[in-house]
């Protein structure tokens, strides 16, 4: 055999092994976020609920369109395989960036979903995970006013492209994964809550353990979380001084502590900072509150 | 003489045949009319032999212009070079009246520069070398002629630095020119292909310009020209891929933004290759690469294409290089509409149809104007084909595959020689014995 039917004959059978990689864009409906919740049934426990995009080649506010598919299932992959027949276009999870765990799942272990979430190969590391209150269900099903393509509030919300708040604290799937499975480090997730209206509120914090979920801070607890934990700086301080009412605006943080044994199963955190503000620097110490020895 | 001119060419009206007589002596001349300056035969044979004012015979034996010609067998080939035959007392002389049509002081039109020599090079071969010689005033400048074409019998010019010419290379381009054997030669590029003597290669490895500034620093770089009559181009080798990314401006202009320019100009020979492959590989195989805002766009707006990524690529491909090479063999004056027709309407036109998506658009109209970003012709061409193996990669194996496909070019290029040099070789103060790996040494 000479060349050219040698040629021929190879470009022939590289034909045949396309197939099931090729799929358009607009053949493959997007994830953007996807919700998991616990149901009460016993045999199939898991609720997901998939958030699609809807692409359209307008993008401007209010435009976004999505769909929600919710389907209970024994398993989250299962529920996803399971979903496929429910939709005309491939799930594609390339760009699902947010998960939001219900806190009914929360509470209870996360310890599956999370397997989930680092085994499938489409699901990006960077995607942001929170937990949902009261589920998540509920909370996917909004429908922002000013968002311009589906899923972008919640994505400009965690990310550092939109608002940058000191009482929201971000999470990765990497850094989750890693938490949970490192020794010496404990996962913290966000709490996303619905308002009244059509949008988020985050400003909690979840302190977990390696299965599930210990304590919920407030909304200030979770900025002096932030502000010790991770020197966000974007933040301000208010307090009375010499009795008049002062807020500063912080331009820098550094912050040192340590734990101390105390008696019986309690552990004191003793801190200690400073803050900058303008050229005012101040310090102070403070004895913060008793927590838990697992936290 | 006059009888046997007659036996060796075929009917022809214009190959004229006279006798002529003074008192001194009987002389017949012979020569091809058109080939031949009018006025020359004039003023060097016919007037001064009928006017007698000074012997014609002596000055027969005293001007050098008037050859001897002992050898029957050359009648033939002076006759058709322009040459009038003349013979008296029975010896026979041969006098240059050629007539060289020629575009008179041709500018730069193919690689133009803002500024430097706004001159190129002559298709009279010797204005091109007085233009060679001017700008390279060097008594170590050497010059070979040799001829090639069995018919066409084109002269052709080596030009070349005796001191800095690299020995090994000169030996093999002289083998080369000798043992070319061909009918017709008349383009450069096609002397080029026979002087690499390969078929089908992929990149040029000699370097065509027309720039009698390019020429003069190649020459001082120990590289050898190529001059060939009739045409305004010379040959320039050997060449390497990034003498072929190289504007003469480069030099010319201020520093930082030369530099800008070439980084421009290597980003745009990777655009123009790979991107439409990395459209299909991107929208078929990895929408996660882009992001999410693009990515819903892109789906929107392909939403209404009915084919398959690659088959849209295929489309707009087919309608821009048409419409390349129409503007191309087009005259000038209608070369304009075409672009306009096809560029802005049909590109609109099939956008609206729903037969490609925006995007694609925008990707073609980069593919097109990124290749017209290299500066030299001859790579340009070879560039514009590189895209579509690597679509085709792209169709099956997506992005991996335009990576290996990338990699196959790369190790191809490594690969080619020109005239024993590495092709690929990198530019910059390297000693390239030291610096070469596999460094060939020609035989």
């Amino acid at each position: 055999m000479n060349r050219l039917p040698r040629m021929t004959l190879l470009l022939l059978l590289v034909a045949l092994l396309g197939g099931c990689g090729f799929k358009d864009i607009d053949k493959r409906f997007f994830v953007v976020a996807l919700g998991i919740d616990l149901t009460d049934n016993e045999k199939k426990p898991y609720r997901i609920t998939l958030q699609l995009a809807v692409p359209s080649p307008k993008i401007e506010p209010g435009a976004s369109m999505h769909q929600i598919e919710t389907i209970d299932a024994e398993s989250i992959s299962e529920g996803v395989r399971m979903l496929k027949a429910y939709v005309d276009k491939e799930l594609d999870f390339g760009h699902c960036k947010v998960f939001l765990l219900g806190e009914k799942l929360a509470r209870s272990g996360y310890e599956d979903v999370l397997q989930f979430m680092s085994r499938r190969r489409d699901i990006q590391s960077v995607a942001d995970i929170a937990i949902g209150r009261p589920d998540a269900e509920s909370l996917l099903k909004i429908k922002p006013v000013s968002e311009r393509y589906p899923g972008n509030t919640l994505f400009l919300s965690f990310g550092s492209d939109g608002t940058e708040s000191s009482y929201t604290y971000v999470e990765s799937l990497s850094d989750f994964s890693r938490r949970a499975g490192e020794e010496g480090l404990d996962p913290i997730l966000p709490v996303v809550m619905k308002d009244k209206k059509d949008s988020f509120i985050m400003n909690r914090t979840a302190l977990l353990n390696k299965k599930k979920v210990k304590l919920i801070l407030s909304p200030s607890e979770s900025q002096l979380f932030n502000q010790i934990a991770s020197d966000f700086v974007k933040s301000s301080m208010h307090g009375n001084f010499e009795g008049m009412p002062l807020v500063v605006s912080i331009t820098e943080i550094h912050s040192r502590y340590r734990f101390v044994k105390l008696e019986g199963d309690e552990c004191l955190e003793r801190s200690k900072w400073e803050l900058c503000s303008r050229k005012r620097r101040m310090a102070c110490s403070s004895r913060s509150g008793r927590t838990s020895r697992s936290s | 003489m006059l009888e046997r001119i007659r036996l060796l060419f075929a009917e022809a009206v214009d190959l004229k045949m006279e006798t002529l007589a003074n008192s001194e002596m009987t002389i017949e001349i012979a020569y091809i009319a058109p080939l031949c300056e009018e006025k020359k035969v004039n003023d060097f044979i016919i007037v001064p032999f009928t006017k007698e004012e000074y012997s014609f015979r002596k000055q027969l034996g005293i001007n050098p212009d008037y050859r001897l010609v002992e050898d029957p067998a050359y009648w033939q080939e002076l006759l058709l070079r322009g040459h009038i035959l003349i013979k008296a007392a029975d010896h026979i002389y041969s006098f240059d009246a050629a007539r060289v049509i020629s575009v008179e002081n041709p500018q730069t039109q193919v690689e133009s520069a803002i500024q430097g020599p706004q001159l190129a090079l002559s298709e009279d071969i010797r204005i091109s070398l007085n233009l060679v010689r001017s700008m390279y005033p060097s008594p170590d400048l050497s010059v070979e002629e040799h001829t090639i074409g069995s018919l066409s019998k084109t002269p052709i010019m080596t030009v070349y630095d005796q001191r800095r010419v690299d020995p090994t290379v000169l030996d093999n381009v002289r083998k080369k020119l000798t043992t070319i054997n061909v009918e017709m030669v008349h383009a450069a590029g096609e002397l080029e292909k026979l002087l690499v003597g390969k078929r089908k290669h992929l990149f040029p490895t000699a370097l065509i310009t027309e720039r009698p500034d390019r020429i003069t620093r190649a020459i001082a770089r120990g590289k050898i020209i190529v001059l060939i009559k009739g045409n305004m181009f010379a040959i320039i080798l050997p060449a390497t891929f990034f003498d072929f990314m190289q504007a003469v401006e480069d030099s010319y202009d201020s520093y930082w933004m030369t530099r800008f320019l070439v980084f421009l100009r290597y980003a745009s020979i990777l655009l123009t290759i790979t991107l439409p492959a990395f459209y299909i590989s991107v929208v078929s195989y990895n929408p996660e690469l882009f992001r999410v805002q693009l990515a819903f766009s892109i789906a929107g707006s392909r939403s209404a294409v009915p084919y398959p990524s690659f088959v849209e690529v295929f489309i707009m491909l087919f309608m821009i290089e048409t419409l390349v090479e129409a503007s191309i063999r087009l005259p000038r004056y209608i070369g304009s509409t075409a672009t306009t027709v096809g560029g802005l309407i049909l590109g609109q036109a099939a956008q609206q149809a729903g037969l490609v998506s925006s995007i694609m658009i925008i990707v073609t109209s980069v593919v097109a104007i990124s290749n017209f970003v290299i500066p030299v012709n001859s790579l340009s061409f070879a560039v514009r084909f590189l895209k579509y193996p690597l679509i085709l990669i792209s169709i099956f194996f997506g992005i991996s595959g335009v990576a290996i496909g990338m990699f196959i070019y790369i190790t191809y290029l490594c690969n080619l020689r020109s005239f024993g040099k590495p092709y690929f070789r990198f530019f910059g103060k390297l000693r390239h014995l030291e610096g070469d790996v596999g460094q060939v040494k020609l035989k």
